[in-house]
């Protein structure tokens, strides 16, 4: 990486909710935002520049929704910037604000995610034209449709079962009843899971996130100015990849399938190079993925490089990414859990900084110094990779 | 912050470009790719500025990587003028993080309807009910400053289809410089509220470009004006402290290029016959409220 690092001083989440209707947009930016000042110890004075993810804005409703909430985040005056890209908005997010910093351009740069889908009539609708639209709109694949057929190659390719899906489920629902700003907070048993309702064979209700609304923000600096901070996170990897947009020009070839996302591997290898980590499965020691589906979170096992090829499973098995496991997956309960899409990908940045600061309360995995957030856009497209450490890592 | 321009491309703005938006997209980015003398394999990263409702579809760029050279690369996608792109990909060369990449952008207004689009700005509880023209908002904004009725005059700002793109890299011997970009600017103003001029933006981007290019107004050579459609080349030129007669506008000045607007314009910089300094500045959003800046050595 470059001469400076990027440091997370502090991050803020709302709590989130399928509506958030105690509150307007901007009051739900505000909440977060005030929560990171508070937690960074950082005046809005000592914000030099302001990366906003939203996205997609028709889910507001408003166009250029960073206008309408300036006033909320403090943004008049400052640099803005808004990021876009998809699911994996705020994880781009956090990358832009490391490298403005990294470059030199801005010093303390603060990162604020938004979503609201509730103010959405139909949020299908609205998926919907993500798609192609002269050959694909018209046949109405959807997100959980398009996850679907991945689950089907997943259990012809390496072996997926109901109980291994079943089993995530249950361990991030577990996962979220420790974190207070989880959206779901259910008890939830295996066996609840593979009696939920079928959805798109073979994902089930259970199998899958909610729609959340809700806010995120995370205040970053450069390494050097968090030096004489209380608390921080280093930014000591990043990695960003995308891949080409038809799902059938992924099924296989020789370097990859369909069920394991590439994308998500070489923006991992990218990450993973700038921290020098050369062996994740010993070196990390917690990942918050952005899994907005059960199966995709076993997938991700194997691109993170966690899992020879066609094992992803076995870290289902032998319950290596429970809490008590040697490799603990999204202890806050993860995107499966709440997911304000835009700003799911900050959510996840946010939380990894939280574990290498100890900062996580009751969902803090024990002596985490080495972290990885991920986001994930599009149908499994592109991706974003982040690795966080404790300080004097 | 120095890093190199190799090569550009445009697809000048017109009404109705007879290609599909991929195939603009494309045209574009292997044009630059063709100035720079460069191949997509010497690139690392494509940051794009475009907006979804334009576009007409969330998430756009999801079917965009192919034209847009991010396969298998570093992907990022800003919604602000095109100014804002280009300084993530400056961000990126600088940051060491990569040494080539492409910043591109498109608007194609033919697909879409832009009297649609804009009021979606206005805050929807109080504002958007009151069915005000956004071209009323910059009036209201100038009334409220100057304490006066203010009426602005009600110009037809055409919609466009456009497409643009610049290979930015390291400034190293091993890629060909058309000009070196030196510094950037940014700044943002209040949404819908009075309290400062207008323009206000507009100047702190400029001087905080020219501030991170260790430059003063004086030495500046050409001043390019990107979107700033309804304001006076005069008042733009005392907001940002150069004079009048080295303002330069597009001879497409009342096109709605979205947010190609200013790298077009650094397009339109590096395409002069002048070398020398030029400062590029754009402002956005209902009362130009958005503004950004770039400082442009020219080779």
């Amino acid at each position: 990486m470059s001469i400076q690092q990027a440091a997370v001083l502090g991050f803020g989440q709302t709590r989130y909710k399928t509506s958030r209707i105690d509150v307007g947009t901007p009051e739900l930016v505000y909440e977060a935002v005030s929560r990171a000042l508070a937690d960074a110890d950082v005046e809005l004075g000592e914000i030099d520049a302001v990366v906003f993810a939203s996205a997609p804005e028709v889910f507001e409703g408003v166009y250029e929704p960073e206008h309408w909430c300036i006033d909320a985040f403090g943004g008049v005056g400052k640099p803005l910037l808004r990021v876009h890209t998809g699911g994996a908005t705020g994880g781009s997010a956090a990358l832009a604000a490391a490298r403005l910093i990294t470059a030199g351009i801005y010093d303390t740069v603060l990162v604020v995610g938004l979503q609201r889908t509730s103010e959405t009539a139909d949020a299908q609708a609205v998926f919907t034209t993500i798609f192609d639209p002269i050959y694909e709109q018209h046949v109405q694949l959807n997100v959980i449709t398009g996850i679907a057929l991945v689950a089907s190659r997943q259990m012809e390719f390496f072996g997926l079962t109901e109980d291994h899906m079943a089993w995530v489920s249950a361990k991030n629902f577990a996962n979220a009843r420790r974190n207070p700003f989880a959206h779901l907070q259910l008890d939830v048993t295996e066996q609840d899971v593979k009696e939920s309702r079928s959805l798109a064979h073979p994902l089930r209700l259970l199998h899958c996130c909610p729609r959340s609304d809700g806010a995120a923000a995370v205040v970053m600096t450069s390494s050097e100015k968090a030096r004489h901070r209380s608390h921080a996170a280093i930014v000591k990897g990043l990695g960003c990849a995308a891949d080409v947009y038809r799902i059938g020009d992924r099924i296989h070839d020789d370097e990859s399938d369909f069920a394991i996302p590439r994308a998500l591997a070489w923006a991992a290898a990218e990450a993973y190079k700038d921290a020098g980590i050369t062996n994740p499965r010993s070196e990390l020691d917690v990942v918050e993925v952005y899994a907005p589906f059960a199966n995709l979170e076993i997938a991700y096992y194997e691109s993170l490089g966690l899992a020879p090829r066609g094992r992803g499973i076995e870290l289902v098995e032998t319950g290596a990414t429970a809490m008590d496991g040697d490799i603990p997956f999204v202890p806050s309960g993860g995107c499966m859990a709440s997911n304000p899409i835009g700003a799911t990908g900050l959510v996840r940045f946010g939380e990894a900084a939280l574990q290498v600061m100890g900062r996580a309360g009751d969902h803090q995995v024990d002596g985490a110094r080495l972290a990885l957030a991920t986001a994930c856009g599009g149908i499994d497209q592109f991706y974003t990779a982040a690795v966080l450490a404790a300080r004097s890592s | 912050m120095h890093v190199n321009i190799a090569g550009s491309s445009s697809l000048a703005p017109r009404p109705d470009i007879p290609m599909a938006l991929d195939e603009m997209i494309y045209t574009a980015t292997s044009h630059a790719l063709a100035d720079a003398g460069l191949s997509i394999n010497d690139i690392s990263g494509s940051f794009m500025a475009a907006s979804d409702l334009y576009d007409g579809r969330a998430i756009s760029t999801m079917t965009l990587t192919g034209s847009t050279g991010s396969f298998h690369k570093n992907e990022m996608r800003v919604c602000n003028d095109s100014l804002a792109a280009l300084m993530l990909a400056a961000a990126e060369i600088a940051a060491g993080a990569a040494e080539a990449v492409i910043v591109c952008t498109w608007s194609k207004l033919s697909d879409a309807h832009r009297d649609s689009i804009l009021p979606l700005a206005l805050e929807p509880v109080y504002t958007r009910g009151l069915n005000f023209h956004p071209g009323a908002i910059l009036s209201l904004r100038t009334s409220g400053e100057t304490g006066q009725l203010t009426t602005v005059q009600p110009t037809r700002i055409e919609p466009c289809d456009v497409a643009a793109a610049l290979i930015v890299t390291a400034p190293v011997a091993a890629y060909r410089a058309r000009g070196s970009l030196i510094g950037l600017g940014a700044a943002t103003g209040r949404y819908l509220h009075p309290g400062e001029p207008v323009l206000a933006p507009v100047s702190r981007a400029a001087s905080s470009a020219l501030k991170a290019a260790g430059r003063s107004p004086t030495e500046v050579s050409r001043l390019h004006l990107a979107g700033l459609h309804q304001i006076s080349d005069a008042e733009i030129a005392a907001a940002v402290g150069i004079p009048e007669d080295q303002t330069i506008r597009p001879e497409w000045r009342w096109a709605d290029q979205g947010y190609a607007a200013g790298l077009n314009a650094v397009h339109g910089a590096l395409m002069g016959e002048d070398s020398g300094l030029a400062l590029v500045v754009s402002g956005g959003g209902l009362a130009l409220e958005a503004a950004y800046a770039a400082v442009v050595e020219i080779a």
